[in-house]
């Protein structure tokens, strides 16, 4: 065996020191939304949202550009107030607090430090505006520096580090003082995919030692699903459905949440009839005795992995497709097939040795669990 | 064929326009430079003989080192007022989603517009009325008012570059709103306010027309160099002159390198 030598120091180590963070510890708050209503002229940006996120959770707000995610941290934060409603931190309300009130800790977009400062310096930004004594301030510093593997940095300024390197200081900045809620806005947003996904590791890792509660702001459902314990989706401005990741790709509440959140085939559904299921574009009907008599605009929602060649238990759903095209991604074929009726499918499926994968033009039957459809109403058109 | 000609002729014809653009701005400034050595006792170009006696005369002349400090001290002092008045109103301006302060923005470029001559006649009627005629802090006062626009469309396009964000990002870790102006936002937007100040300074030294109208026998030095002119044109002018063009390029020139090593930094 040779021993191999670990610089514990190398900046550019992706990995977290474990060891050091027994010593940071930050107990997570309660964050209670209370019917916040917040509106930009005529335009409501958030309509009474109500949420109550839990000590220690990750909670995610997924929303497209103009949702109001942004509004609803905002307005956490203490940068914009509310019109109406209320914000309780453990208990107590900080509606009226100004943000250096809310003890927050934050991490911003653009990382947002304080180009003038050194990497030490922006650290230790909260604790000197708290007044911290110099021993504790090189005390924590040094503490989250050796978290985030920065510490040979601790002299440079940021503009001499990375994307990357300057996330990881931001983050230090915003638990160095172990703030019970840390707020994070689109922290990832600027780097690219390989170092996003490194840091995905990073950010739950520091959150679950850390205990403190976590209110993340995004609008990639993959990182949402990667990261939180429970998700909401925004949608101009209203809560669409919370849940956990999982509640929110297999049972969606409405059209937007399944498409939005994963892939899925969404095909008009028909349930006119009760206890009858019929997707026209399927070729399908089934029975569903849960199935009341609905109008309006329905859908059904089916999973591209939940379409398969081979017959198996349940399956009592057959769909004839003739394929148009194959994706190889190694692991994982991808297939979009067009179905008698003329919609265009996708489906997905592990790849096996000795399979054969049907060629372009070729018709092959598909099979699908009645289980396995969930059926969305289109909110938009159906009212909610 | 054609096409190449044009090619090549627009490798030099670039250059010789930047050449000529560059001696428009600077011909005037140059030709001054060698009749402040001309050993005649009135201006002329090209000089006769070399001379530094006109300097001599400029340092020794009561009259001209007074009308020198007294524009000093006039710019310095609205220079300072100009910067800090103008930085307060760019941080309201910049600040979002206020409708009254985006509304009263072009109010703060008036004093640009307006021709100096009407504001020098206002001056002049307020001035009377108040007993402030003669008054180096009222003249400072006005020339403050000559350079707001400038310092508030510097500083607000620094503010603009950095943005909220970084104010936002002190407030929530804990900075109140001055300390986050005093450490976070006033270091970053350091730069433009310096080179707001040195153009403010300027913009005071060399205003004549509000300083004639005002300033009676307290003569500021463009008042000086104006008389001068209109009596004497002695190459004193000149001498004059060409110590205010080597002051304001050093000056100008410092500041463009603290804006550039700012930038840098920003990078």
């Amino acid at each position: 065996m040779v021993p191999t030598m670990v610089d514990v120091n190398k900046p550019s180590s992706g990995t977290l020191n474990r060891e050091a963070f027994s010593k940071v510890k930050a107990t997570g708050a309660t964050i209670e939304f209370q019917s916040v209503r917040k509106a930009y002229g005529s335009v409501t940006a958030l309509h009474d949202f109500s949420l109550t996120i839990h000590p220690g959770e990750f909670l995610t707000i997924l929303g497209s550009s103009g949702s109001g995610k942004t509004t609803a941290l905002n307005a956490l934060a203490g940068f914009s107030g509310a019109d109406s409603g209320d914000i309780l931190i453990d208990g107590k309300s900080v509606i009226d607090e100004p943000p250096e009130r809310r003890n927050l800790g934050m991490v911003f977009q653009n990382y947002s430090l304080f180009p003038h400062m050194t990497v030490f310096d922006n650290i230790a930004f909260p604790l000197r505006m708290r007044r911290a004594p110099r021993r504790e301030i090189n005390e924590r510093v040094e503490r989250v520096l050796e978290i985030v593997r920065l510490g040979a940095l601790a002299k440079r300024m940021p503009r001499d580090l990375s994307g990357g390197q300057q996330q990881r200081v931001a983050f230090a900045r915003a638990i160095v003082f172990e703030p019970p809620v840390l707020l994070m806005d689109e922290p990832l947003g600027a780097l690219d995919l390989k170092l996003r996904e490194a840091l995905q590791f990073e950010i739950k890792e520091i959150q679950h030692q850390l205990g403190c509660t976590v209110v993340y702001v995004t609008h990639d459902q993959r990182e949402a699903l990667a990261m939180s314990s429970r998700i909401v989706v925004l949608r101009d401005g209203r809560i669409e459905q919370v849940g956990t990741p999982s509640e929110m790709y297999d049972a969606p509440k409405s059209r937007f949440v399944a498409d939005f959140i994963g892939q899925t085939n969404l095909l008009a559904a028909d349930l006119s009839t009760a206890g009858s299921v019929s997707i026209s574009e399927l070729g399908a009907v089934y029975r569903d005795a849960d199935s009341q008599a609905r109008q309006g605009a329905w859908y059904a929602s089916v999973r591209p992995e939940k379409l398969q060649r081979r017959p198996a238990e349940g399956a009592d759903i057959a769909v004839g497709v003739t394929v148009q095209e194959a994706v190889f991604l190694g692991d994982v074929i991808e297939y979009s097939a067009r179905t008698a009726h003329g919609a265009l499918i996708h489906f997905r499926e592990q790849r096996r040795d000795r399979d054969r994968i049907p060629e372009r033009g070729e018709t092959i039957s598909l099979v699908l669990r009645p289980s396995d459809v969930v059926l969305v109403p289109d909110l938009a058109k159906t009212g909610r | 064929m054609k096409r190449s000609l044009w090619e090549k002729s627009g490798r030099y014809l670039l250059p010789v326009y930047f050449v000529g653009v560059l001696l428009y701005l600077l011909l005037p400034l140059l030709l001054v430079i060698p009749m402040s050595i001309s050993e005649t006792r009135y201006l002329k170009f090209p000089p006769q003989g070399f001379t530094f006696r006109w300097y001599q005369e400029f340092f020794a002349s009561a009259g001209w080192i007074d009308a020198t400090l007294r524009s000093v001290l006039i710019a310095a002092a609205s220079a300072v007022l100009a910067t800090a008045i103008g930085t307060a109103a760019a941080l309201v301006l910049s600040r979002e989603g206020s409708k009254a302060a985006r509304a009263a923005g072009p109010v703060f470029l008036g004093p640009q517009v307006v021709p100096v001559i009407i504001l020098a006649l206002g001056t002049l009627l307020v001035f009377s009325r108040f007993g402030l005629y003669g008054s180096l802090w009222g003249v400072a006062l006005v020339h403050a008012v000559l350079a707001l626009p400038f310092v508030t469309t510097t500083v607000s396009g620094a503010l603009r570059q950095t943005g909220d964000t970084l104010a936002r990002a002190a407030r929530v870790l804990g900075a109140r709103p001055h300390e986050a102006f005093w450490h976070v936002t006033l270091p970053t937007i350091r730069p433009a306010v310096i080179s707001a100040a040195v153009f403010a300074f300027f913009i005071s030294f060399d205003e004549l027309v509000i300083a004639l109208f005002v300033m009676g026998q307290n003569e500021t030095l463009p008042m000086r160099i104006w008389a001068d002119m209109r009596h004497d044109l002695t190459p004193v002018v000149a001498a004059v002159a060409t110590l205010l063009i080597v002051v304001t390029f050093a000056a100008v020139f410092m500041s463009d390198l603290i804006q550039r090593r700012a930038q840098r930094r920003a990078g």
